[in-house]
């Protein structure tokens, strides 16, 4: 009996740390919704292209923290690059074909990453601790525990950047009503640019802690389409949700598997975070800590 | 001129209430059916007819299903592949070990549990709007995908995941070679289209768009909101079932649960954006346009002989139909369709219209 | 009549607009806005008084919105096709419609937004937050609350406070009196009318309750089904049996309204 407790304790805090990563992918999600209302499919794909680009320019022989900073340039061209391309001509789409929009944008980022740097499995080695230790009788990756810790200290970067600049202010003015917040001389343009270079960052994070743990390859892709139910679960407009829905997905999907995946024969992952997401809708649709749309006719 | 101005509108009620409603349209649709029915299958060579035409015909079913839900009702599906997959697998479970019933009986009731899959997963679509209503269909999607690789059962407990089609007969014949199975799907197809060109005509189709076009609106008239989503839902989905069982049966002659991943269904999202939402001629543009692109594209390369790889081929492919969404969206939101509705425009007036 | 007035600061002439490329919203609207002036523009529901700010803001452009003809000339120049954030920093600033105050922000924020995204130093009419406090004593005590706790005349301080520490040189008060008691409508104009003196601010201001936008301005424009009606002097305005029938609930004079010439056009050049 406490054998099993304590099995069930290490399938949980290992599930409770994949949920961790996908929460990452999540907040990038979150940042771009809230400011420029585009439900952004491309969030893997822009993991995956963040990585790839990590990989391949550390690939000339740099040091793995000097490409990460030469990649940052690269997502802010990205970011500037979707804005004068896409968002500025979808200032009055519908919310669907935004939605497209973004679809197309991750066929080109996918198309590029493998154009430029190929399709393999890369290595990513940054020195994070791989060993195990030991609480109580349980064992912990100090691998995962330094992923939780990377991502708080994200969390509070972006806590502070919002709560604490002038531009973050801007940021928070044109998720609460855009319309007013240029009607007082905020640039829409500079704030989408800021927000999708700021979520290509956390990309750029979330590809490296991934890529560490799993090598950077394209289905990188597919499993960062998991930041979908977590947002799902956790409310479009909120990052404490993004944080919790990832934390209830990662912790679910592997209990899920551990315990009744054999019984259905394996490999669940790819569709319990759905389904759970899909449940909790019907009885909240709008999510954890997300607020209720108000339509107009 | 080919065409004229005068009557560019029905001049009868009986007239109006045709589905081509012009004399010289209708005449045009009898040249160019005859010519699919006659001309095509004797001119084009076997691999024209087995690697273009056949896809080309069975995909558009399946864009004719998704443009039923998408471009009509308005509500978004990722699960398309999902649904084809629930098609073809029903289809093959029934013809193995029902063979009494006729074969393309089992493609109409792989269709019918496509439906039923349709309805359990629009199900979602009555409390959920939009996003959240495509991430229910990508569920499915990779629902689908994981059932039909673990449940063995599926395909009868075949030791191999790929699964071969055994030949079939219809109406005592069996279909072989490229020519019957053409003429096969060109029948059904027919029917298919004809069908849902009808129904869109109909009050079905009409309380469709007013659900796309403003759903409280929709309410206020008194459509049951509900009721005609998941209608929606099921004939969409009955269409990708049946395009499903007909991609595995006609085309591939294997079944396997990879030529129903998320890719498919992306493709066929690509097909209709591109040929025009909310347009049946726009869903057979729209997947002529996406399957012969890569055609195409190699050609171009292999006739340039350009150094590239097929790995990078692949890639500008991918990168291509991307940048091609972006550009239909952003600047074409109604896909070929309108533009060739706007290329019509001119030729009516032509020459009249020269330096307007 | 004409030449006793002074420059214009802002003239639209001939002026129509669409919705979603199709929805006429505004048709041939010509007027003008003198410099220093407060001018009113009244109008029934969907008349196009919101539609006429917006064109001028260019904040239509954010609602599936185009100007299709006719010209906007601002300071001298036309401004057709300049972006909402570049007119702001040119000095048109809109209050809109309903306050629109970021409610999830405190009324410290949302004065700091407006203050933070201001760069023009060449014509400040206020100094900084303190100076809006000291004008609206009633925020100054409630600084740190979030928006969405104050009354609505309170938003409707946010939300003009926050278009001063924009810089205008042009406000464009949408309906300030939306939903707010008959004796706070009198003192929010009263303070807007202090702004247009003290500050020399030039105002227009959409309206459905005229006899206090008349009271408190120089000159009025009468908007009906998106067409310039009427317009002039308040004065005027105030006697003209358009007015009095349509917006002071007088009752209407046959005799007198045939001999009625208001209009847009001999008013104005
Ligand atoms: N976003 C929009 N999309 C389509 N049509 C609109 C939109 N906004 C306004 N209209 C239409 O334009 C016309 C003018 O509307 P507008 O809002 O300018 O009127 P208004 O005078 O401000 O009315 P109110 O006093 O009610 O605020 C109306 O017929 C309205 O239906
Ligand atoms: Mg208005």
């Amino acid at each position: 009996m406490f054998e099993d407790f304590q099995f069930f304790v290490e399938v949980l805090i290992s599930g409770l740390l994949t949920g961790i990563l996908y929460s990452l992918v999540a907040i990038g999600f979150v940042l771009i919704y809230k400011a420029s209302n585009v439900f952004n499919f491309a969030q893997g794909a822009m993991v995956l292209f963040a990585a790839t680009t990590l990989v391949g320019i550390s690939g000339f022989g740099l040091n793995i923290w000097f490409s990460a900073l030469l990649t940052i340039p690269v997502m802010a061209l990205l970011a500037y690059l979707v804005e004068i391309l896409i968002l500025r001509r979808m200032v009055n789409s519908t919310p669907i074909s935004m939605f497209m929009a973004t679809i197309g944008l991750s066929f080109v980022l996918l198309g590029l990453t493998q154009l430029i740097w190929g399709s393999g499995v890369h290595l990513l080695e940054f020195g994070l601790p791989s060993g195990q230790f030991i609480v109580g009788d349980v064992f912990i990756n100090q691998f995962d525990l330094s992923v939780a810790a990377i991502c708080a200290i994200l969390v509070a970067g972006l806590v502070i950047f919002f709560q604490h600049t002038k531009v973050g202010l801007s940021l928070r003015a044109v998720a609460e009503d855009h319309q007013a917040a240029v009607s007082v001389g905020v640039s829409l343009s500079k704030v989408w640019v800021i927000v999708w270079f700021i979520a290509g960052i956390v990309c750029l994070v979330t590809g490296m802690v991934w890529g560490a743990k799993l090598g950077v390859q394209p289905a990188l892709n597919l499993i960062a389409l998991k930041a979908l139910p977590v947002i799902v679960l956790g409310g479009l407009t909120s990052i404490p949700g993004a944080i919790v829905g990832g934390l209830i997905i990662g912790a679910s999907e592997k209990l899920f598997e551990v315990f009744l995946g054999s019984a259905f024969g394996g490999a669940t992952e790819s569709w319990v975070p759905y389904v759970v997401a899909i449940l909790f809708l019907l009885v909240k649709p709008s999510g954890l800590f997300g607020s209720t749309q108000i339509g107009r006719i | 001129m080919l065409y004229r101005i005068a009557r560019r509108l029905p001049s009868s009620h009986s007239d109006s209430l045709r589905i081509i409603a012009r004399k010289e349209d209708r005449a045009i649709a009898l040249v160019a059916g005859l010519f699919i029915l006659l001309v095509v299958p004797a001119i084009a060579g076997d691999y024209v007819l087995s690697a273009l035409l056949i896809p080309f015909l069975i995909l558009s079913i399946a864009a004719i299903g998704l443009n039923l839900v998408m471009g009509y009702a308005g509500q978004a599906s990722l699960g398309t592949g999902g649904f084809m997959a629930v098609g073809a697998y029903t289809s093959y479970k029934l013809a193995t070990n029902i063979p009494e019933i006729p074969i393309v009986l089992d493609f109409f009731l792989g269709g019918l549990a496509a439906a039923l899959a349709g309805i359990l997963f629009g199900l979602p679509s009555l409390r959920l709007k939009a996003f959240y209503l495509a991430i229910s269909t990508l569920a499915f999607q990779f629902f689908a995908e994981w059932l039909f690789s673990k449940v063995s059962w599926f395909w009868n407990d075949n030791a191999s995941g790929v699964v071969s089609i055994p030949a079939f007969d219809v109406l005592g014949i069996t279909i072989e070679g490229p020519r019957q199975s053409y003429y096969l799907v060109c029948a059904i197809v027919a029917i298919m289209t004809l069908a849902a060109v009808n129904l869109m005509r109909s009050h079905v189709g009409r309380r469709w768009m007013a659900i796309r076009d403003n759903e409280t609106a929709a309410r206020l008239m008194g459509i049951s909101v509900p009721a005609a989503k998941l209608q929606a839902f099921a004939i969409s989905s009955f269409y990708c079932g049946v395009a499903g069982a007909l991609w595995s049966f006609v085309y591939l002659k294997t079944l396997g649960v990879s030529s129903y991943s998320i890719d498919i269904s992306f493709k066929i999202i690509f097909m209709i954006v591109i040929g025009g939402m909310g347009t049946i001629l726009g869903s057979f543009i729209g997947a002529a346009f996406v399957l012969l692109m890569p055609v195409v594209l190699n050609a171009v390369t292999v006739a340039l002989s350009l150094p590239i790889d097929t790995g990078s081929v692949s890639s500008l492919e991918q990168i291509f139909f991307g940048v091609l969404v972006i550009y239909f969206v952003l600047v074409e939101p109604r896909g070929i369709m309108h533009l060739l509705g706007k290329l019509h425009k001119k030729l009516v007036s032509w020459p009249l219209n020269i330096g307007r | 009549m004409q030449s006793g007035l002074p420059e214009n600061m802002l003239s639209l002439t001939n002026v129509s607009a669409v919705y979603m490329g199709s929805i006429l919203a505004l048709r041939n609207v010509s007027l003008s806005v003198p410099r220093g002036s407060m001018i009113a523009l009244l109008g029934p529901n969907g008349s196009g008084k919101t539609t006429t700010l917006k064109t001028i803001s260019n904040l239509l452009s954010l609602d599936r919105g185009r100007v299709t003809k006719g010209s906007i000339v601002y300071e001298g120049k036309p401004i057709h096709g300049a972006s909402p954030a570049q007119l702001v920093q040119n000095g048109i600033v809109q209050v809109l419609e309903g306050r629109r105050c970021f409610l999830g922000l405190t009324v410290d924020e949302n004065l700091a937004v407006a203050a933070n995204n201001t760069r023009n130093t060449d014509h400040r009419i206020v100094s900084g937050a303190e100076e809006i406090y000291a004008f609206f004593p009633s925020l100054a005590r409630q600084r740190r609350k979030k928006v969405e706790m104050l009354s609505g005349g309170e938003q409707q301080m946010v939300a003009i406070g926050r278009a001063l520490l924009a810089q205008p040189k042009l406000l464009l008060l949408d309906e300030p009196s939306m939903g707010l008691a008959p004796k706070l409508v009198s003192q929010i104009f009263e303070t807007i009318r202090n702004l247009n003196r003290t500050l020399g601010l030039t105002i227009l201001v959409a309206e459905q309750n005229a006899s206090v936008a008349l009271k408190h301005s120089d000159y009025g424009y009468i908007l009906n089904n998106g067409s310039v009606t009427g317009g002039g002097e308040v004065a005027e305005l105030l006697e003209s049996e358009e007015v009095k029938y349509s917006y002071l609930g007088q009752p209407p004079d046959k005799a007198q309204r045939q001999g009625n010439d208001l209009s847009a056009t001999n008013w104005m050049t």
